[in-house]
C-alpha cells in the first residue's frame, strides 16, 4: 500500500483509502428509491451525477456508496429491494483524493475541462484528469473537491497532482508579486 | 553584428523601461546592458545595433522591421547549447539578467556570414529554383547539402526536459486583444459582472494606446489605460505576455502566456471554453514594396514610434517617412519631438489628404547603406512625381503602406471575410462562432472609433448572455491622427531592384511576377510556388501586399480573392508547451498492480501490456530470466501476477440466458462451482475476446476477459443489454481492479498452495481442473479457480485487490523451499505456444471467425449468439479461409520468425499463411510455432514453406501445440 499523499498550501490535498460500493438495480421496482432512502437514512439521489449523503448516482440504476462497508450496503439493499440488485465492493480498487484551500480549483483546471469555479455543490462528475477516469465531487459550498481513481493510478495521479500543486503555487506566487510590483510601481 | 561606436539611442527619459535596473545580457557573445522592461530588440537597437540576422534565403543583412509579433527578420536563439530556444523574435524576448542570444541564420556572425555569397548568386535562386535545377544527374546528389542549408537556427543538442504549464479554463466572455478596443470592452464587461477573460500579448495593456498617445475620456491615453486596469482588478481575469494562437470548434480558444521571469522560457498553456468571445487583435501595419526595402534601419513607421514611445529607443536621428496615409504622419511629430531630425516625407498618393506642403509628392526607388560592412540605410533616391530624383540622407526609413486587419484567429474560428475597398483590407464578415471582431481588426483603425467599437461589441456580447448591460457611455477618444484615415492602398513602387514582399522567406515582387508568368493565378499556388506568407511568420506583413500585387498582375480585382487561409498557430510555439503537464512521467497513463512494487524488488522488467506496467520477466539477461522462469513452471512452481485479467459480475435471473447470447458456446449448462472457457464474436462472427467464466450460483457469474479487454467488453454487455435486450432481467458489474489474481503453476503448484495455508481439500478429486472454490488461502478470503493457461496445474488465486500484496508475499514465502519463482509475461506466453493455446491478438487478427480458430461445433447450437448469423455465410465457413494450426519445424533447430509467410512446397504462389507465434521448447527440445494457413485444418500433415530472410524452411502442417497433448499434466 503506497503511503498517504499529504501536500500543503494554498490547496492541502491528502490521499486515503475509501470505502466504496457500486449498487446496481435491475428492473425499475415501485417506490425503491424511497425504500433505498428510508434503509440508508438519506435523501435518494435520482439525478444524474448528484450527492446525498455520500451516495452518487453515477449510472442508470447504478449508485456509488461511499463510506459505508460493503456488508453494511449488501444488507439494506436486501431489505429495500425484493428484485434483482447487486453490490460490488470496489473500494480495495480506489484511492480518493481531498483538494481543499482557495488553491483547490486551480490545481484540477491543470488537468480537467471542467469549469471548476462553477462546480455545483453537492454534485459529482465523472470526467479524465490528467488522460485518466475519475469521479470528482464537491460535496459542500466550500472550495473542497474528492478525486476518486482507480488504484493502479495512483501513482499518475500522485504525479499530477504534485506537479499542478507546484505550477499553481508559482502561478499564484507570480501574481502577488506583480501585483505588489504594480502597486509599487504606480 | 554592426555596432555604432557613437550610438546615442536610449532617450534620457519616456518609456516604459525601469532605467534603475540595469540588466547585462550578451548578444553574439559580446557583453550588452540594457533595462528592466527592454525587449531583446530595444535593448539591442539602445546598443547600436542595426544588423539583426541574415534573411533566410540569400542571407542579406537584415535589421528590425517592426517592434512587435510581426517582425520577420530578428529570429534569434537564446540560451546556451544544451538548452537553447530557437527562431524566438527579438520583438517578444523579454530582456533578463544574463540573457545569451543570437541571431539564427548566419555563420560566424551576423555582420559577416559566409552564406551571404547566396545572394550573390540570387538571380539562380528566384522561385521555384528548386523545381527546376538539381535534376542531372541525381536530386539525391543535391538534397542533403539543400537540407543543411534549409531551416533557420540550430535546436538544442539536448531534449527540451521543462514542464510547461497548462490550465483550462472558462468564462462569459474571453476578450482577445488589450489595446484600445479590448480595453473599452473589458469595461463593460467588468461593469456587468460578467465572467471575463482579457488577453495581451505584451507586458502591459494598452496596445498601440500605450505608445501612440492621445486622449481618452479626457484624459491622457496612459492615464486611461491605468484606470481601466485598476477597475478590472478583482473583476476580470488579466492575462498579460499572452498570445492566442489557436481558435478551435465551440470557442475554444488556445493561449500561450509566457512565464515572466522564467529561466527556461516556460509557458502556460491555456484552453479556454468562452460563452462569447471578442477578438479586437488590432491590425498590422503594411511594408511598401520598393527597391532596396529590406535594408537594415528601414523599418515599418509603427515600428519606429513604438521603440521610441515603448522603450524611450530613438532609431537613427535623421528620419526619411515614406507613408501613403495620414496616420503614419504621427510618428514624424514624436521623432521630432525626441530630438530627431525629420529628413523628408515622402507620400505617393498625388493630393496627399491634409497636405501641408513639407512632403515631397514621390516615391523612395533605391537606399545606399554605409558601405561594406554597414549595410544599414544612409540614403535614399527619391523619385518626384515629375521624374526629379533626389538624393536624401536619412539614416532611418520609416514605412506605411497602410493596415492589414489581422483576421488570423477570426479565419480559424471558420468566419468568413471579404476585401473592404473602403479600410483597404480583408475585414470580418461573417462570424460563424459566438465571436465578435472589434476594433482595428474590424476595420476601426482610427482611436474614437476602436473604443466605440469595443465598447459595441461588448454591450452586444452581455446581451447574448442574457446579462444586465451596465450604464456606461463609451470613453471617447482623440489622437493627433485620430480623424484621419489610415487606410490605403498596398503600394508598391515600379523601379529597377529588388524591392522584397516577404522579408522572412526572401521573397521579391519579381519572384510574384515569375510565378505569374509560369501561370500561378491562384493566390495559394502563388503561395506554395513562392514561399510567400509560409514559415513562422506566416505572413504578418507580406499576405496583402503579395495580393495586391498579383492582382495587379493577372488583371484581377483584390476582392475577387478570398484572402489568406489561417491555421493554428498563430505564433510558433514549443512542442514541449503543447503537452504541458503530460511529460515525462505524465506523457501517457500506465495502470500499475497492486503488487507493482514487489515486482520492482524482484527486479522486473516492466512493460506495457494493455495499459498495465507488468513484469515481461524478472531479472538483467532477458533469455537467461525466461528460460529459467519456463523451467520453473514445467518443473516446479511459478507464482504469476494475473490481477489484470478481466472479471466481470453478471447477475440476474436471465444471466444464463444472457451469456448463452454473448459467447459462441453455452453457458447456461455450467453448473455453480464449475468454469468453462468461452469465446466471444462481434457481429461479423470475429473473435474478439476469450476468457474463462466461473459460474457462482444459479443467477449470478463471473466473466474472465483478457487484461486489454476487460473495459471494452464490459461496454459492449452493457450496450447489448440496454439497446437490444431490455428484456432481460440482468445487472453487470465490471470489477476487475477489485480483484487481485495470483496464479500458481506448476507440478508443485499444489504444495505451494498447502504450505500457503487453505481452508480446503485442494486433491485433484475434490478440486478438479477447471472448477471453482471459495475459502481461506493464506489467511485471506479469496476465491479459487483451477484453470490454466500453461498447461500445467494451476491455481488462480483471487482476493480483495488491496490484500494482493500480502497474498503474493505469503504464497512466495510458501514456495521459497519449493523452487517457486516469479514468472513474467514473456514466459507466461511461451507456455502457452508450447501448449498450444490460442491468444487472441497474437495469433487471431480483425479477420479471424469462431470457424478458422477451430470452433465448427458452435454452429450445431440451437439458440442464437452474438456473430452467428455471419458464421451462416458461405464465405465465412469457406475452407480455403485461414485456420489456426501448428508449425512443426522439418530443418533446424532456429526459430521461424513471427509474420512470416507460407506457401505450398515448390511453388512460389501467393501466401498460403503466416506465423503467428513462435518459440523455441525446451522441454520438447525443439522449435514449436503456431500459425494461420488456408485451409490448415484439413492439410494436417501437408509440408509447406515457411519464407524468412534467412531463407526458405520447410515446416509441416500439425495440430497445435505439441506439449502434454493429452493433458495429463493440467488435470493432475
Amino acid at each position: 500500500m503506497k503511503p498517504d499523499m499529504v501536500v500543503c498550501g494554498a490547496a492541502s490535498i491528502e490521499e486515503q483509502g475509501v470505502s466504496a460500493c457500486v449498487l446496481r438495480v435491475g428492473r425499475f421496482e415501485a417506490d425503491y428509491e424511497a425504500a433505498l432512502g428510508r434503509v440508508f437514512g438519506a435523501s435518494w439521489p435520482n439525478a444524474a451525477n448528484s450527492i446525498s449523503n455520500g451516495i452518487v448516482l453515477i449510472e442508470p440504476r447504478a449508485w456509488l456508496v461511499l463510506g459505508r462497508s460493503a456488508t453494511f450496503v449488501r444488507a439494506c439493499a436486501a431489505s429495500a429491494l425484493a428484485g434483482l440488485h447487486h453490490v460490488a465492493d470496489i473500494g480495495p480498487a480506489k484511492r480518493m483524493w481531498r483538494i481543499r484551500g482557495e488553491g483547490a480549483s486551480e490545481v484540477l483546471m491543470r488537468g480537467a475541462a471542467l469549469d471548476f469555479e462553477r462546480f455545483p455543490a453537492a454534485s459529482a462528475a465523472q470526467t479524465v484528469l490528467a488522460q485518466i477516469p475519475v469521479l470528482i465531487m464537491r460535496r459542500g459550498r466550500e472550495e473542497s473537491f474528492e478525486i476518486i481513481a482507480d488504484s493502479a493510478y495512483g501513482a499518475h495521479v500522485r504525479c499530477f497532482l504534485r506537479r499542478a500543486h507546484a505550477c499553481m503555487s508559482a502561478d499564484r506566487s507570480a501574481r502577488a508579486e506583480r501585483r505588489s510590483a504594480r502597486a509599487g510601481f504606480k | 553584428m554592426r555596432r555604432r561606436a557613437s550610438s546615442n539611442a536610449r532617450l534620457p527619459a519616456g518609456g516604459d523601461v525601469e532605467r534603475s535596473k540595469i540588466l547585462n545580457f550578451t548578444y553574439e557573445g559580446r557583453a550588452l546592458r540594457g533595462f528592466a522592461g527592454d525587449t531583446l530588440a530595444s535593448a539591442l537597437l539602445a546598443n547600436g545595433v542595426s544588423v539583426f540576422g541574415r534573411s533566410f534565403k540569400y542571407h542579406r543583412p537584415r535589421g528590425l522591421l517592426a517592434a512587435g509579433v510581426e517582425e520577420p527578420n530578428a529570429l534569434m536563439a537564446v540560451g546556451s547549447r544544451s538548452a537553447r530556444r530557437v527562431n524566438v523574435r527579438a520583438t517578444e524576448i523579454e530582456l533578463e539578467e544574463g540573457l545569451d542570444a543570437a541571431p539564427v541564420n548566419c555563420w560566424p556572425s551576423a555582420r559577416f556570414d559566409l552564406a551571404s555569397i547566396n545572394d550573390v548568386f540570387s538571380r539562380f535562386l528566384s522561385a521555384g529554383f528548386y523545381y527546376k535545377s538539381f535534376m542531372w544527374p541525381s536530386w539525391a546528389l543535391y538534397e542533403p547539402m539543400i537540407r543543411r542549408a534549409a531551416g533557420l537556427g540550430v535546436p538544442s543538442s539536448t531534449p527540451d526536459r521543462s514542464i510547461h504549464d497548462n490550465l483550462y479554463a472558462h468564462s462569459d466572455l474571453l476578450i482577445v486583444g488589450g489595446g484600445a478596443a479590448g480595453l473599452a470592452a473589458a469595461r463593460v464587461a467588468a461593469a456587468a459582472g460578467a465572467r471575463t477573460i482579457l488577453v495581451e500579448q505584451d507586458v502591459h495593456l494598452g496596445g498601440a494606446l500605450r505608445w501612440r498617445g492621445g486622449e481618452v475620456a479626457g484624459v491622457s491615453a496612459r492615464a486611461w489605460i491605468d484606470e481601466v486596469e485598476a477597475g478590472l482588478e478583482a473583476r476580470v481575469r488579466v492575462l498579460t505576455r499572452t498570445t492566442a494562437l489557436g481558435y478551435f470548434d465551440h470557442n475554444e480558444v488556445l493561449l500561450s502566456e509566457r512565464i515572466a521571469g522564467d529561466a527556461e522560457g516556460r509557458t502556460r498553456l491555456w484552453r479556454v471554453r468562452a460563452k462569447q468571445v471578442i477578438l479586437a487583435v488590432g491590425a498590422i501595419e503594411r511594408p511598401i514594396v520598393f527597391p532596396g526595402n529590406d535594408r537594415p534601419n528601414v523599418m515599418l513607421a509603427s515600428g519606429v514610434h513604438r521603440y521610441l514611445g515603448q522603450y524611450g529607443v530613438r532609431v537613427g536621428r535623421r528620419l526619411a517617412l515614406f507613408a501613403n496615409n495620414e496616420a503614419a504622419h504621427d510618428l514624424a511629430r514624436a521623432y521630432a519631438a525626441a530630438g530627431g531630425e525629420i529628413a523628408a516625407i515622402i507620400d505617393p498618393r498625388s493630393a496627399p489628404a491634409g497636405g501641408d506642403g513639407s512632403r515631397i509628392e514621390g516615391e523612395i526607388i533605391a537606399t545606399e547603406g554605409g558601405g561594406v560592412g554597414d549595410p544599414a540605410v544612409r540614403a535614399i533616391l527619391v523619385r518626384g512625381r515629375d521624374g526629379a530624383r533626389t538624393r536624401i540622407e536619412a539614416d532611418v526609413v520609416a514605412m506605411s503602406g497602410g493596415w492589414s486587419a489581422s483576421l488570423e484567429l477570426f479565419r480559424q474560428s471558420g468566419g468568413r471575410g471579404g476585401f473592404d475597398n473602403d479600410a483597404q483590407a480583408f475585414l470580418p464578415a461573417h462570424s460563424v462562432q459566438a465571436e465578435q471582431s472589434a476594433g482595428a481588426c474590424n476595420g476601426a483603425l482610427g482611436l474614437e472609433q476602436a473604443l466605440e467599437d469595443g465598447h459595441r461589441a461588448a454591450l452586444a456580447a452581455l446581451g447574448r448572455l442574457n446579462l444586465k448591460t451596465p450604464e456606461l457611455a463609451a470613453p471617447s477618444g482623440s489622437s493627433a491622427s485620430a480623424a484621419r484615415a489610415a487606410a490605403a492602398r498596398a503600394h508598391r513602387v515600379a523601379a529597377k531592384g529588388r524591392a522584397f514582399v516577404d522579408f522572412q522567406n526572401d521573397v521579391t515582387a519579381s519572384d510574384i511576377e515569375l510565378a505569374v508568368r509560369e501561370g500561378f493565378r491562384s493566390p495559394e499556388h502563388v503561395k506554395r510556388y513562392t514561399t510567400l506568407g509560409m514559415a513562422p511568420d506566416q505572413g504578418k506583413t507580406s499576405n496583402l501586399n503579395g495580393l495586391a500585387i498579383l492582382a495587379d498582375l493577372s488583371g484581377a480585382a483584390l476582392s475577387s480573392f478570398k484572402g489568406p487561409s489561417h491555421r493554428f498557430p498563430y505564433t510558433p510555439i514549443a512542442l514541449g508547451a503543447l503537452s504541458g503537464l503530460e511529460r515525462g512521467a505524465l506523457a501517457r497513463p500506465y495502470r500499475m498492480m497492486a503488487c507493482h512494487d514487489a515486482h520492482v524488488a524482484l527486479g522486473a522488467r516492466l512493460e506495457e501490456y494493455g495499459s498495465w506496467l507488468r513484469p515481461a520477466f524478472y531479472g538483467v539477461d532477458e533469455k537467461a530470466a525466461i528460460e529459467a522462469e519456463i523451467d520453473a513452471v514445467r518443473h516446479r512452481a511459478g507464482i504469476f501476477d494475473a490481477s489484470p485479467l478481466g472479471k466481470i459480475e453478471v447477475k440476474g435471473p436471465d444471466a444464463a440466458k444472457f451469456l448463452d447470447r454473448v459467447y459462441a458456446n453455452t453457458m447456461s449448462t455450467l453448473k455453480p462451482g464449475r468454469l468453462r472457457y468461452g469465446l466471444m464474436l462481434n457481429e461479423f462472427g470475429i473473435v474478439i475476446d476469450d476468457g474463462v467464466t466461473a459460474r457462482l450460483s444459479e443467477d449470478e457469474f463471473l466473466v474472465g476477459t483478457t487484461g486489454a479487454g476487460a473495459e471494452r467488453i464490459s461496454a459492449m454487455l452493457e450496450e447489448w443489454l440496454q439497446c437490444e435486450w431490455r428484456e432481460l432481467d440482468v445487472v453487470i458489474a465490471p470489477v476487475t481492479q477489485a480483484w487481485g489474481v495470483v496464479t500458481l503453476s506448476g507440478p508443485k503448484a499444489r504444495a505451494v498452495l498447502v504450505a500457503a495455508g487453505v481452508d480446503f481439500d485442494v486433491s485433484p478429486e475434490a478440486f478438479p481442473h477447471m472448477h471453482l472454490r471459495a475459502g481461506v488461502v493464506a489467511g485471506l478470503n479469496a476465491r479459487v479457480a483451477r484453470v490454466s493457461f500453461t498447461g500445467e496445474v494451476s491455481f488462480e488465486v483471487s482476493v480483495a485487490a488491496d490484500v494482493t500484496g500480502v497474498l503474493w508475499r505469503k504464497l512466495s514465502e510458501a514456495g521459497a523451499s519449493l523452487g517457486l519463482k516469479p514468472v513474467g509475461i514473456e514466459a507466461w506466453m511461451h507456455l502457452r505456444t508450447e501448449k498450444g493455446f490460442l491468444h487472441i491478438g497474437a495469433d487471431t487478427d480483425g479477420t479471424t471467425n469462431a470457424l478458422d480458430v477451430g470452433w465448427s461445433h458452435v454452429l450445431k447450437r440451437k439458440s442464437d449468439f452474438i456473430g452467428r448469423r455471419s458464421l451462416m455465410r458461405v464465405a465465412d465457413q469457406a475452407d480455403d479461409r485461414p485456420q489456426f494450426v501448428g508449425l512443426e519445424l522439418l530443418d533446424g533447430q532456429t526459430l521461424l520468425p513471427v509474420g512470416s509467410h507460407l506457401r505450398e512446397a515448390g511453388a512460389d504462389g501467393p501466401s498460403e499463411g503466416h506465423v503467428t507465434s513462435s518459440v523455441y521448447s525446451r522441454v520438447l527440445v525443439r522449435p514449436v510455432a503456431l500459425a494461420m494457413v488456408r485451409g490448415g485444418r484439413r492439410r494436417m500433415g501437408e509440408i509447406v514453406h515457411v519464407k524468412t530472410k534467412a531463407g526458405t524452411r520447410r515446416a509441416r502442417i500439425v495440430t497445435p501445440g505439441g506439449y502434454d497433448l493429452e493433458g495429463a499434466r493440467l488435470e493432475a
